[in-house]
C-alpha cells in the first residue's frame, strides 16, 4: 500500500489564473511543480526549449523558501543542485538537451552514490532542431546513467510528474530526469495545481565517504545497488497513475495497438479510435514484460515517440517478425524530427495521407540583428577584413553568420570558437579570429583561453560583451549583478590577469566601422593572444550598458491586446 | 445576428506574423475565447529565433477532442495572418476546406531588399506580392483586408491584430460575444476600449467584404 500512497496524485485545486483560459506551458508547469514541492534551490542555464522553466521559477518563487538563479553553465548548475539534494533538501536543475552534454560528467557520476533529498533534472529536447544544433534524445543519457526518467505528455502531467519525480528521487535516492520535448515544453493547456508540500527537512551534509567518495571499490559496490534498482524502476512506473493500458476490442487478426510516450500519448488520445489498443510508457526504464504482453495481444503495432526510435526498436525485438510494426524505421513516420500530425492521423485512422497543394516558393524570413545594435558595425567591419578564419559561438553573435553579413566560418558548441581557434593556430593559420559573446565566454570560453595562452598561440578573440544573455531573452551574466545578493565578476580584470598580450575594450558606436576594421587588422601584427572586448548595450535587455548615449529600442510590443 | 455556431470536435487555428505584431497576444485571446465555449483548449507558439524579426506563428486548438498542441499539413481550419507573406507561408497547413483571413500588408524580408537599388527592391516586392497572392488563393476561402489602413483611419494604431481577429470571427465557430469576453479578460484597462472597437470594426469589415463578394457580378 505504501507504493500506492507514493503515487496518489495531489488533489487538484484550480488556481484563479487557470479559470478563464490562461493556459500554462509545460515549462511553466514544471516550475509550478517544483515550487509546490517546496524546492530549496532551482537553477539552470538558459536554452530553448527549457528557458521558460527557470524564467517561471524566477517570476514566482518565494525567497523565504527557495533560492533561484541562473548559473554560469549547466555543469555548475547541476553540481550546485546536487549538493543541496545530498544534504537532504529538494533541488531543481533545468537545461536544454545539449546543455546536458555540458553537465553530463557531473550528472552521470552522481547517479551511483545518489542523493538524499529530491533532485530533479528537467531537460527539454528539441527533436525538430527548432533552435538547437542537434536532436539528441535525453532518454539515451538515462540509459547511460542508469537513473529513472519520467516523460509527461502535456501540461497537467508535467506538473504532476515534477512533483512525483521529487518523491521518487527521495524514495530511490537517485536524481530523476524529467524529459520534455519542444511540444510538451511549449504546448499550453489549463493547469490545476495541487496543495503545496509541507516543510522540508533541514539541510544536513552527510559524512559518508564510503558512499560519496567514489573510488573504484565504492563504484563497484554502488553499481550493484543501481542494477537492482532498474527492475524496481520499471515496476514503479507500471504501478504509477501515469501508466495507461487498454487492449484492442477489435477482432483477432486486425487488432491495432499503439505504444506511445510523451506528446505521442496526447496525439493518440485525440486521434485513436476507442476500440483500438493503447499503451502509454510514462518513463524509462519501463517494465519489459508489460510491453511484451501488449505486443502479444495485438497484430498491428504503431509506435509514437519523439526523438530516437528507442521504444520502436524494443518492440521490433519482441514481435520477432510475426506482427506488423509501423513507425519511424519502417517509413510510416518521418525518420527524424517531431511526430507529424498528418502522418499520425493517417496511421491511426487508416486514412490516406492528405494530398499536397501546389507549392508556391516563398522567401524565408530569417532572424535578424536588431536595427540599432552595435553588432551591425562589427560584422560590417569584418566583411572588409580579408583572409580571416572565423570560428564563432552560440548566441546573438551567430546572427553574423547569416545574410547579409555571413562573416562566420562555423559554429559548433558553447565556447568552441576559442577551442577551434587553438587548433587553427596550431595548424599555422596566421589570421585567426574567434568570435564569442560574454555569457558564452563565462560558460565555456575560459578554459580554451587558458589553453591558448599556455600554448602561446597567435590569435585574436573578439569578445562581444553586451551585458546580457540576449538570444534567450536577457538572462543575467556573471559580470553584472542583479540585485543585492549577487556580486560582479570583473570581466576585463579576469582577462588581464590571465596575461593576454593585449586586452582592448571598445565602443562599437564610437569607434565606427572603419575603426573596428583597423583594430582587428592591427591585432594580427602582434603575436600571442589578443582580446578585443566590444562593450555596448543590448537595446532589448541591457539598455545603457557601456553606452555613452544610450538609446532604447522602441518597445517591440504592439499596443493592441 | 445572434446565431451560435455549431462546434466541430476540434477547430485548429494558426496565427502567423512577424515578431512584434502581437501574434502571441492574439493567440492568448483566442485561446481564452475557446476556453469559454469549449471543453478542451491548447495552444503553442514558435520560439527561439523568432524574437529577432523572424517568422512567428502560434497554434490554437479548441473543441471536445482538441488535446494535442500539434498541427501539420492539411490539419488547420483557419489561418489568421497579420502579414500576408506569413499567411501565405501557413497555407500548406490548411485542410482542403480551410480558410485564410489576413491583413493585406506585406513586409518583405530585409535580406531581399538590402543592398539593391530602390527600383530592384520594388520589382522584387512586386514579384513577391504576386507569389503571396497565388499562395493565399490556394486556400478554399480567403478574406484579405486592409487592417493597417483601417486602424489608422479609426485612430486605433497598434490594434491591427485585434482587428484581424475580429474579421476572423466570421469564420470561427465561436460567437463574437465570446471573443469580446476574452478581450475583456486579457487586455489591460487602458487599451481595452480601443481593442474592443478594433474587434468590432474587424467583424464589420468582414461582413462588408463578404457582402461585396456575394453581390459581385459573375464574370
Amino acid at each position: 500500500m505504501a507504493v500506492q500512497e507514493q503515487f496518489a496524485p495531489p488533489v487538484p485545486e484550480p488556481i484563479p489564473e487557470t479559470v478563464h483560459g490562461m493556459l500554462a506551458s509545460g515549462d511553466e508547469a514544471v516550475a509550478w511543480g517544483a515550487l509546490d514541492s517546496n524546492v530549496r534551490l532551482a537553477t539552470g542555464y538558459p536554452g530553448t526549449p527549457a528557458t521558460d522553466i527557470m524564467e517561471a521559477v524566477i517570476r514566482n518563487y518565494d525567497a523565504r523558501r527557495t533560492r533561484a538563479h541562473w548559473a554560469v553553465n549547466e555543469k555548475v548548475a547541476y553540481e550546485t543542485a546536487l549538493a543541496v539534494a545530498i544534504g537532504g533538501q529538494r533541488a531543481l536543475v533545468a537545461m536544454k538537451q545539449v546543455g546536458l552534454n555540458v553537465a553530463a560528467d557531473a550528472f552521470i557520476n552522481s547517479v551511483t552514490a545518489g542523493v538524499n533529498g529530491g533532485l530533479v533534472l528537467a531537460v527539454a529536447d528539441d527533436p525538430e532542431c527548432h533552435s538547437s544544433q542537434n536532436k539528441q534524445d535525453t532518454r539515451l543519457y538515462r540509459a547511460l546513467s542508469g537513473t529513472l526518467l519520467l516523460e509527461p505528455s502535456g501540461t497537467q502531467e508535467a506538473y504532476l510528474m515534477t512533483r512525483e519525480a521529487f518523491r521518487l528521487s527521495e524514495r530511490f535516492r537517485v536524481p530523476v530526469i524529467l524529459r520534455l520535448t519542444h511540444r510538451t515544453a511549449y504546448g499550453c493547456a489549463p493547469l490545476k495545481r495541487g496543495r503545496a508540500a509541507g516543510k522540508q527537512a533541514p539541510f544536513a551534509w552527510p559524512k559518508e565517504p564510503q558512499r560519496f567518495f567514489i573510488t573504484p571499490n565504492v563504484s563497484r559496490r554502488l553499481f550493484q545497488r543501481l542494477e537492482k534498482l532498474q527492475r524496481e524502476f520499471g515496476e514503479c512506473l507500471r504501478e504509477s497513475v501515469y501508466f495507461h493500458r487498454r487492449d484492442s476490442k477489435e477482432p483477432a487478426g486486425s487488432r491495432t495497438g499503439v505504444l506511445c510516450a510523451g506528446i505521442g500519448f496526447s496525439l493518440a488520445q485525440e486521434l485513436l479510435p476507442p476500440e483500438a489498443g493503447l499503451l502509454k510508457v510514462p518513463g524509462e526504464p519501463f517494465a519489459e514484460d508489460e510491453i511484451a504482453s501488449f505486443v502479444d495481444a495485438h497484430d498491428r503495432l504503431v509506435v509514437l515517440e519523439e526523438g530516437e526510435a528507442l521504444l520502436e526498436d524494443r518492440v521490433r525485438g519482441m514481435t520477432r517478425g510475426r506482427k506488423t510494426l509501423l513507425g519511424r524505421r519502417t517509413g510510416h513516420l518521418a525518420p527524424v524530427g517531431e511526430l507529424r500530425f498528418e502522418e499520425v492521423d493517417a496511421l491511426l485512422s487508416n486514412r490516406e495521407k492528405p494530398a499536397l497543394r501546389e507549392s508556391v516558393e516563398l522567401p524565408p524570413r530569417l532572424p535578424e540583428i536588431c536595427k540599432p545594435c552595435g553588432y551591425h558595425k562589427v560584422f560590417g567591419a569584418l566583411k572588409n577584413v580579408p583572409g580571416l578564419a572565423t570560428p564563432s559561438d552560440i548566441g546573438c553573435n551567430s546572427l553574423g553568420g547569416l545574410p547579409p553579413y555571413s562573416v562566420m566560418d562555423g559554429v559548433w558548441s558553447m565556447g568552441s570558437s576559442i577551442g577551434v581557434a587553438c587548433g587553427l593556430a596550431a595548424a599555422g593559420h596566421e589570421r585567426v579570429l574567434a568570435i564569442i559573446g560574454d555569457s558564452t565566454f563565462f560558460h565555456a570560453g575560459l578554459p580554451p583561453l587558458v589553453e591558448a595562452l599556455h600554448q602561446n598561440y597567435k590569435m585574436t578573440v573578439l569578445l562581444l560583451d553586451n551585458g546580457t544573455t540576449a538570444m534567450t531573452g536577457g538572462q543575467g551574466v556573471a559580470h553584472r549583478a542583479a540585485g543585492e545578493a549577487e556580486r560582479r565578476v570583473d570581466l576585463l580584470r579576469v582577462i588581464e590577469a590571465l596575461g593576454v598580450a593585449r586586452c582592448t575594450p571598445f565602443d562599437p558606436h564610437l569607434l565606427g566601422l572603419e575603426g573596428i576594421q583597423t583594430l582587428v587588422e592591427d591585432s594580427f601584427a602582434e603575436s600571442g593572444v589578443k582580446v578585443l572586448v566590444y562593450r555596448s548595450q543590448c537595446g532589448l535587455y541591457s539598455p545603457g550598458y557601456h553606452t555613452e548615449k544610450p538609446w532604447a529600442l522602441a518597445p517591440k510590443r504592439n499596443a493592441g491586446l | 445576428m445572434n446565431i451560435v455556431p455549431v462546434l466541430p470536435p476540434s477547430f485548429t487555428v494558426v496565427i502567423a506574423g512577424i515578431g512584434g505584431q502581437g501574434v502571441m497576444l492574439a493567440s492568448r485571446v483566442l485561446a481564452a475565447a475557446g476556453s469559454l465555449c469549449t471543453e478542451h483548449v491548447c495552444r503553442t507558439e514558435s520560439r527561439g529565433l523568432s524574437q529577432r524579426g523572424g517568422s512567428v506563428w502560434s497554434l490554437v486548438r479548441f473543441g471536445s477532442r482538441a488535446l494535442a498542441p500539434v498541427s501539420g499539413v492539411s490539419s488547420v481550419d483557419l489561418v489568421i495572418g497579420l502579414d500576408a507573406l506569413e499567411a501565405a507561408r501557413a497555407v500548406p497547413s490548411l485542410k482542403p476546406t480551410g480558410a485564410v483571413v489576413s491583413d493585406r500588408q506585406l513586409s518583405a524580408p530585409l535580406h531581399l531588399s538590402r543592398g539593391w537599388s530602390e527600383d530592384a527592391a520594388e520589382a522584387e516586392t512586386a514579384m513577391l506580392r504576386e507569389r503571396v497572392e497565388r499562395g493565399i488563393a490556394q486556400a478554399h476561402q480567403a478574406l484579405v483586408l486592409d487592417a493597417q489602413e483601417i486602424v489608422q483611419r479609426l485612430g486605433l494604431s497598434g490594434c491591427a491584430n485585434t482587428l484581424v481577429l475580429g474579421a476572423a470571427s466570421a469564420l470561427l465557430p465561436l460567437p463574437l460575444a465570446c471573443l469580446e469576453a476574452a478581450v475583456r479578460h486579457c487586455v489591460h484597462a487602458e487599451t481595452l476600449a480601443s481593442n474592443l472597437q478594433a474587434l468590432n470594426a474587424g467583424a464589420r469589415e468582414a461582413e462588408t467584404l463578404a457582402l461585396a463578394n456575394a453581390t459581385r457580378p459573375a464574370v
